[in-house]
């Protein structure tokens, strides 16, 4: 079953839907402005996360400690303050800041947090192995009971920093539990960035100069600032905004609904489309939360709710859930939205399993707006039992200009729609007329999705209207 | 394709950083010609300080027992931030033991963390500081 949508392996970040409602008038997330101000906000927030990663560079070029010390020895230390900066940062890229990950797509940054991950260990890799090969008498001895402190602390951080990658890039492949992945990774890394300030501190190069001691000062202070939010201050909030479970509901294919009604708040506002992490019988502290689209409607006021298929761990214990359980709801995040483009003249709907959750919460609110745009949904499940939301589907063909192409592996007799998995061929036989215009939503497993993709660039389709996210990464 | 835009973007970003690591100890190092080149991984062994024998086996014994060439070097050998070689000729004894021991004549000029390592050597036997001070006097060569 979908990979991408169903927290398969016991829960990497993906996304199993859900249905969500918002008090709010206009849940809209931020449509109307524009690409020139969506790719102002890119370059805004690119250029600060420039700023910050390149500022103790900065720092050292504006003020130059003294005379060099040699060509490979300034370039290796300017390596480690660089490597630590973009460490460093990696917390912030994870911090689900709306604002900052909202010209991107939170999906995107957390893709780009983990290759600039890698990128940062190669630095500090790169840092260390210089000083090992030009100038081992700098380094010492390796022994923690006679190196000094701020060395052994700069060969812990290295290796930490190497354990952070290492385990996130073959967690699988190293059978880590998510769980114990997530804390082990939030430990680590902050214990590695940590480390590597104290080696700084300790080894006094370039710090030595007052004015730049007190801005390394500053920045590290903005370190463990940002690191006290992440850990502490962001689930303090979410304590304060709790939920309860108000109804778990059983739907065809092994999925689940559950809805959620505020306690104490207003909730939510949401744009069709978009997800939450969501943290189920516990607290927020402990930082057991999963990725899962809002399937409802946009525009109906009342509680949220998410659907989700029992794939992995925590799914499977979804359906036990009971009514008036207290969740947390961090959200909504993502631009996986039609909202964001409301100049489309129509859309196509792609979805495989559970991954029709977001684009139930799509469909569902653009019937309640009363949209007449031309709609098409090329929907891949196993079976005709298991096609989540069918009934409904059906139903929102009179509220719709939509047509539904049911794609199934098992169909029964006398079937004469698709079959099979969802292919490139069976979307561009649901193309309508001018299919390059039309906006595509695509939501299920990566190999579907990468079959569509292609499919729709071969017809034409421009990709910047091809829309999509990606949610396997650990 | 939204996962490769990241890596790349990712990669460039690497890069840009990199890049400006090099930039920065290019200029700190300028080539030979405009400003009096220092000793890089590759470059030929400076001109070696030149030291008394008989200074140079107690302290050389307390200086590497010390583990001074983390920050410091002597002819090429250690940290090149701080080149100790000539200082026998820039500074005073006495100025050389403020140095080490980071007192109030320096502290202004050293961060926190080495004061309270330098403040640690205050407890080396008087004999093996007095070795070192002998070897450090003793370095009058180029630099």
């Amino acid at each position: 079953m979908p990979p991408s949508h169903g927290e398969g392996g016991g829960g990497e970040l993906t996304r199993p839907g859900g249905t969500a409602r918002s008090p709010a008038p206009d849940p809209r997330p931020r449509a109307g402005g524009g690409r020139v101000r969506a790719i102002a906000r890119a370059l805004w927030w690119t250029s600060v996360y420039l700023f910050l990663v390149l500022f103790p560079l900065l720092v050292l070029l504006a003020a130059p400690a003294r005379e060099g010390a040699g060509l490979w020895w300034d370039f290796s230390m300017g390596l480690g303050f660089a490597g630590l900066a973009v460490m460093g940062i990696q917390f912030a890229l994870t911090a689900r800041f709306r604002r900052a990950s909202a010209p991107f797509g939170i999906d995107v940054i957390y893709q780009f947090h983990r290759w600039v991950g890698v990128g940062g260990l190669l630095l500090v890799v790169a840092h260390y192995a210089i000083l090992r090969t030009g100038f081992p008498d700098a380094l010492g001895p390796a022994s923690p009971t006679s190196a000094p402190g701020y060395m052994t602390a700069g060969r812990l951080a290295l290796f930490l920093f190497g354990l952070v990658v290492v385990t996130s890039l073959w967690r699988r492949a190293l059978r880590i539990e998510y769980y114990r992945w997530r804390i082990l990774h939030g430990v680590v890394s902050t214990a590695a960035v940590v480390l590597a300030a104290l080696h700084i501190q300790g080894a006094g190069y370039y710090t030595s100069v007052r004015w730049t001691r007190i801005l390394w000062i500053a920045y590290s202070v903005f370190w463990v600032l940002l690191i006290v939010y992440v850990r502490l201050v962001k689930p303090a909030r979410l304590l304060r905004r709790p939920y309860r479970v108000t109804e778990v509901r059983a739907e065809r294919g092994d999925a689940w609904t559950l809805t959620f009604e505020p306690v104490g708040h207003a909730g939510l506002t949401f744009g069709p489309g978009q997800f939450v992490w969501l943290t189920l019988g516990g607290s927020p502290f402990r930082f057991r939360e999963h990725p899962f689209s809002l399937s409802g409607s946009a525009e109906d006021p009342g509680s949220l709710a998410i659907t989700i298929k029992e794939l992995g761990d925590f799914t499977r214990t979804v359906k036990d859930t009971e009514a008036g359980a207290t969740a947390y709801l961090d959200g909504p995040h993502g631009v996986f939205s039609p909202d964001n483009h409301p100049a489309a003249p129509g859309f196509v709907f792609v979805a495989g399993g559970v991954g029709i959750a977001p684009i139930m919460s799509m469909l569902r609110t653009l019937a309640d707006r009363g949209d007449r745009r031309p709609m098409v949904l090329v929907y891949g499940n196993a079976d005709r039992e298991s096609v989540i939301f069918r009934d409904e589907l059906e139903a929102l063909r009179s509220r719709l200009d939509l047509r539904v192409v049911h794609v199934l592996e098992d169909p029964p007799e006398g079937w004469t729609g698709e079959r099979g998995l969802i292919t490139g061929e069976i979307v561009r036989r649901a193309l309508p007329p001018r299919a390059s215009e039309l906006h595509y939503f695509i939501c299920g497993p990566t190999p579907m999705s990468e079959a569509v993709q292609k499919a729709l660039r071969d017809q034409g389709v421009p990709l910047r209207r091809v829309h999509f996210e990606l949610f396997n990464m650990v | 394709m939204r996962e490769r835009l990241a890596k790349w973007i990712a990669a460039g970003t690497i890069v840009v950083i990199a890049g400006l690591a090099l930039l920065f100890a290019r200029l700190q190092n300028p080539p030979a010609g405009e400003e009096v080149a220092q000793p890089a991984v590759g470059d030929a062994t400076p001109t070696p300080a030149r030291m008394p024998v008989s200074a140079g086996a107690a302290g050389r014994a307390v200086y590497d027992g010390l583990g001074c060439a983390r920050c410091h070097s002597i002819a090429g050998e250690g940290s090149p931030r701080y080149p100790l070689d000539g200082v026998g000729s820039r500074r005073e004894r006495e100025e050389i033991r403020a140095w080490v021991l980071g007192l109030e004549d320096v502290e202004d000029s050293l961060s926190s963390a080495v004061l309270r390592r330098k403040a640690e050597y205050r407890g080396i036997p008087p004999g093996d500081l007095e070795a070192l001070l002998d070897l450090l006097s003793g370095l009058h060569g180029s630099g």
